[in-house]
């Protein structure tokens, strides 16, 4: 393998799984958007009807306020409470570092099914719900917090996800942290820079790739939020809330098997994305090496 | 460096062992395949099933599974010349529709007998070809003592394609207790405005609803709406759900909410932790569901026992009738390999009179067959008759000529209107009350055009 | 002194906070510990969810019914979990790592190519695509097998740009210095470079093994036979229209963490030794 041919050979693994398991269902999906099921093994073609009908569908703003709502907010929680944690965590005057590390990790291990049940009952309306008690406390009415407005659809959303995934996010910044230089400090601390001057020009240019990857991840997971929602709502979202993009496409495909219906759907959503994941290519320069020494 | 590749080294000889592991444990059933499942679960089933013929059901209830799991004990016992070996498969709801869509439109690894939810069961009888069996030679002979309305639900061009569990009769559950204290009695509440008036009595002795109206379910409004001749679709299948039936059901459940003499349900359905909680302590007067509720009233509310009366439900005027839809078949698919057996062993478990005495001492419903309705055999002592005394079919009886068919299965957009009644249209209007019931029926209306 | 007494301060504040987040990240997790041995769940379930548990309500019969329940088919669960697991986490890590390390490392034609496709399959809902890929596994004839869950997934976006980000901080002068004594390229990947990504290996291990522990969809579509479930899909069959069975859900959940928590724990330490010992000596 020379240096020519190593990076083809060190990418086609990705290669690989990308024509076999992308390429080819992203095609039929393509195809389906064009048709309608009608039967079980009967499609009939109807052209860009499917695409029409995406227009005038009243729960498709719903589905994209939801989902635009929690990415900002998964985004914004899950970026800064972390990255905090894990300054706290890397740093040797705080006890317990290790302890607190798995405690807040332990979370992301549980399933997202038995997860979710706790949630649901937990933001139940019930006047005597650990949260409801709470709210009496401060001379409020108890409220369902699932099926109130669809900002506390968000909100749930937003805990329950950050409940899960506040641990790995700590850890991403933490193995980040890690690989700073203990002499670049030592270095800055000679220079006299404070603590906030060494966070700015020490740690900050450090960890860069990996706030550009938690944010990435974040915003993708946002963007294609499926689990919480389903489990958290049961399969049913009255007026809407809590109900994203992915959730109604997939309960669009398997609830009523209107599978063109979802395939135009995924098709737009797709697009959609791709235009997002362009400016984020273009705007941050993933990938290109930072030049350095 | 070392360690790294020592780590490496580690994970490769546990995936190994761990393979070896699984052959070895397979080895015992015939196969020393390491690479998958499919191969060693094949060989499971030829070398346990000794010349009994294997067969899969599907289900998304455990209870069901249990159910076939004892028929086919008892058909072995009458058929040592055609013994059978039952594989079931419980996987959640939406799931295993999804899994069964699949399989048949692959044409692979579906299962030999199936249940297929009421809602979901016109999605597979669309198209020309046809993924179940017609059942019609082993109902026919029984329809006599059938209850037709139901054994219409899964009828197409006149062939039977799916057997239902149970009637799944509209049933009225009343908390004495409460009545009393208002001095309200069952008897007296015949229609919708007796139980508004009754209410309004309840209220003001005890401070208490005397009914609860779902929001995220959609079932007691759709019995409510049928009494009247309410559906989503007519018999052809065009959608009628913005009919004036429905729209005047709406409001009049609006009405009760409005002077409190109903309140939504806690939790939104009768399916939910909240609403039990709620109902054991004595939360509202009264509650509308299928008598196969009984089960939740026996397992969940524990604390209501004997205070509970069944009634038939209250209705709009003379003319009114009791919808019926069942609640789930069982078919046989075309790609079974079995056809015929399954068939008949389905027809012994569900049809038969002794099977049908099952249905309602182990699983607790209401079965089809009505000439076994005034036997003993539904006066026996299980934890229903306990709960809620002897004479629960005496009540069933007296309804059963108001029976009628409801239009569940009439359209494949039904599981969509469905999903806009419990998701859409009484959230909107009595719970959140952003949309009048015209206008919320309206877009129901519109939006399932658009997906036809 | 100042700086001392500065220390403690911090130390006090910290642990405050740290304390708080940790009850708040753990409560869940230790109730639902708790109430998987309450008997009678209606108990718990009376008003949403019930705090006040008596030692009363307490026993072991969850577990015991865990263990009997269909034959013990949970063990069959348990074990297909960790096949599965196993099998994805070392195919998953050994194959992103290198398509991670191969993008950045290298310039080639393509390169960008390559990277805005993994972007973009980072982003695809496979939720929309699960029926061709299942009519894909058949044609394969992988239904009901480990790799026809762990394949399509393996090689997975979220991993490779994982491992793309943290070779970026890697230098090119290890790779140089190693040509010249005479290494081949996979080598220098395997031996060199690599061991400088053991804390990227050690976060992935843990990731990828609770991703694969915990996937529900795809395994449930892959597997027909309940005996071959994993120990995700085969709790969720506990959950039901008609009653959930929330003693086995929750004996079930409980006892299918401790897998992953014993692994946690296990690559901690790894993590923990962190790269100080590793190349990067600035």
């Amino acid at each position: 393998m020379t240096k020519r041919t190593a990076p083809y050979l060190f990418c086609a693994p990705f290669i690989l799984t990308f024509a076999i398991f992308m390429v080819y269902p992203m095609i039929d999906m393509i195809y389906r958007s064009f048709y309608k099921l009608e039967g079980i093994r009967s499609y009939r073609f109807v052209g860009f009807d499917n695409y029409h009908r995406i227009a005038t569908d009243p729960h498709i703003g719903n589905a994209i306020w939801t989902t635009l709502g929690f990415t900002a907010g998964i985004v914004a929680v899950n970026l800064v409470l972390p990255l905090l944690l894990a300054l706290a965590l890397n740093n040797k005057l705080t006890p317990f570092r290790n302890l607190f590390r798995s405690a807040f990790y332990i979370p992301a291990l549980t399933s997202v099914v038995v997860a979710g049940i706790f949630f649901r009952l937990f933001l139940a309306g019930n006047a005597d719900t650990p949260l409801n008690a709470a709210m009496r406390l401060f001379g409020k009415e108890p409220r369902e917090w699932l099926f109130d407005t669809k900002m506390t659809g968000i909100v749930a959303l937003v805990l329950t996800s950050t409940w899960r995934w506040l641990g790995l996010n700590i850890l991403y910044f933490l193995s980040a942290l890690q690989t700073i230089s203990r002499e670049l400090y030592d270095a800055a601390h000679v220079d006299g820079a404070n603590t906030l001057q060494r966070f700015r020009h020490v740690t900050l240019p450090g960890i860069r790739p990996i706030i550009l990857f938690v944010t990435t991840i974040l915003t993708y997971g946002g963007l294609r939020m499926f689990g919480e929602s389903y489990v958290l709502w049961n399969g049913n979202t009255p007026g809407d809330i809590g109900l994203t993009i992915v959730l109604y496409i997939y309960r669009t495909a398997f609830g009523q098997f209107d599978m063109g219906y979802a395939s135009a759907m995924s098709v737009l959503f797709f697009l959609l994305l791709m235009v997002l994941n362009f400016f984020y290519i273009q705007s941050m320069g993933i990938g290109s090496r930072r030049e350095e020494r | 460096m070392k360690r790294l590749r020592a780590i490496l080294a580690l994970s490769v000889l546990t995936t190994a062992m761990l393979a070896g592991c699984s052959s070895s444990g397979s080895d015992d059933t015939g196969s020393g395949n390491s690479s998958g499942g499919k191969q060693t679960s094949e060989a499971k089933q030829q070398s346990a099933n000794g010349g009994k013929t294997p067969l899969t059901f599907w289900t998304y209830v455990e209870q069901h599974s249990e159910f076939f799991q004892d028929a086919a004990k008892t058909w072995n016992e009458k058929h040592p010349d055609e013994q059978i070996e039952i594989k079931t498969e419980t996987y959640p709801i939406e799931e295993m529709h999804s899994k069964l869509l699949i399989t048949l439109q692959s044409g692979d690894g579906a299962p030999d007998i199936v249940d297929v939810n009421v809602a979901r069961f016109s999605d597979f009888m669309q198209g020309k070809e046809k993924v179940f069996v017609p059942l019609n030679e082993v109902i026919e002979p029984e329809k006599g003592s059938f209850l037709e309305p139901v054994l219409d639900i899964y009828k197409y061009d006149g062939n039977y394609y799916g057997i239902e569990y149970h009637v799944g009769s509209p049933m009225m559950f009343y908390n004495t207790e409460i009545l009393d204290q208002a001095g309200v009695k069952v008897e007296d509440i015949v229609t919708w405005d007796d139980l508004h008036e009754a209410g309004k009595k309840v209220l003001q002795a005890t401070g208490k609803p005397i009914i609860t109206f779902e929001v995220k379910d959609s079932w007691s409004y759709y019995i409510m709406a049928g009494e009247r001749g309410g559906d989503y679709f007519d018999e052809k299948g065009n959608t009628i759900i913005d009919s004036e039936e429905n729209a005047k059901t709406l409001a009049f459940m609006l009405e009760m909410l409005k002077d409190g003499t109903a309140v939504t349900t806690p939790g939104g359905g009768f399916h939910t932790e909240e609403y039990y909680g709620f109902m054991s302590k004595n939360g509202a007067a009264s509650m509308l569901e299928c008598m196969w509720y009984m089960g939740r009233f026996t397992d969940y509310m524990p604390e209501l026992s004997g205070k509970i009366r069944m009634a038939p439900p209250p209705v709009w005027d003379a003319n009114s009738v009791y919808p019926v839809f069942g609640g789930t078949a069982t078919s046989v698919t075309t790609l079974s390999k079995h056809q015929d057996l399954a068939v008949r062993f389905l027809a012994e478990a569900k049809i038969s009179a002794e099977g049908a005495g099952k249905i309602w001492n182990v699983l607790g419903f209401d079965p089809l067959r009505w000439d076994i309705w005034g036997t003993d055999v539904m006066k026996q002592d299980n934890k229903f008759t306990q709960y809620f005394g002897k004479d629960i079919f005496d009540i069933v009886i007296g309804m059963k000529d108001k029976f009628h068919t409801s239009n569940i299965t009439a359209s494949p957009k039904f599981s969509l209107a469905n999903s806009l009644v419990a998701g859409d249209i009484l959230f909107k209007v009595l719970s959140e009350k952003s949309e009048t019931p015209e206008e919320a029926l309206k877009s129901a209306a519109d939006q399932i055009e658009k997906a036809k | 002194m100042n700086l001392v007494r500065q220390g403690y301060a911090y130390r006090i504040g910290i642990s405050i906070v740290l304390l708080l987040l940790a009850a708040a990240s753990l409560g869940p997790f230790i109730y639902l510990l708790v109430i998987s041995f309450v008997t009678d769940m209606s108990q718990v379930f009376k008003n949403g969810i019930a705090l006040k548990i008596t030692p009363e309500m307490l026993s072991l019969d969850s577990y015991r019914l865990l263990l009997q329940d269909d034959g013990g088919k949970y063990f069959s669960w348990f074990m297909n979990s960790i096949m599965v697991t196993v099998l994805f986490t070392v195919l998953s890590i050994s194959f992103c790592s290198m398509v991670g390390y191969g993008i950045t490392m290298y310039e080639f034609k393509g390169k960008t190519t390559i990277l805005v496709l993994v972007m973009s399959t980072m982003m695809i809902p496979v939720e929309t695509l699960i029926i061709p890929l299942y009519n894909e596994i058949n044609l394969f004839h992988l239904t009901n097998s480990y790799f026809g869950v762990v394949l399509p997934f393996a090689v997975a976006p979220f991993t490779i740009f994982f491992f793309l980000q943290y070779a970026q901080s890697l230098s090119k002068d290890f790779m140089e210095a190693a040509r010249i004594d005479g290494c081949g390229e996979f080598r220098i990947f395997l031996t060199v470079m690599a061991p400088l990504m053991k804390p990227a290996f050690s976060a992935m291990i843990i990731l990828q093994a609770t991703t694969a522990w915990n996937d529900f969809l795809w395994p449930l579509i892959v597997m027909s036979n309940s005996e071959d479930f994993t120990l995700t899909v085969g709790i969720q069959t506990y959950l039901s229209p008609y009653g959930n069975n929330y003693n086995l859900l929750f004996a079930g959940g409980v006892v299918s963490v401790i897998p992953v928590i014993m692994l946690f724990f296990a690559c901690q330490r790894l993590f923990m030794e962190g790269i100080m010992q590793g190349g990067i000596k600035g």
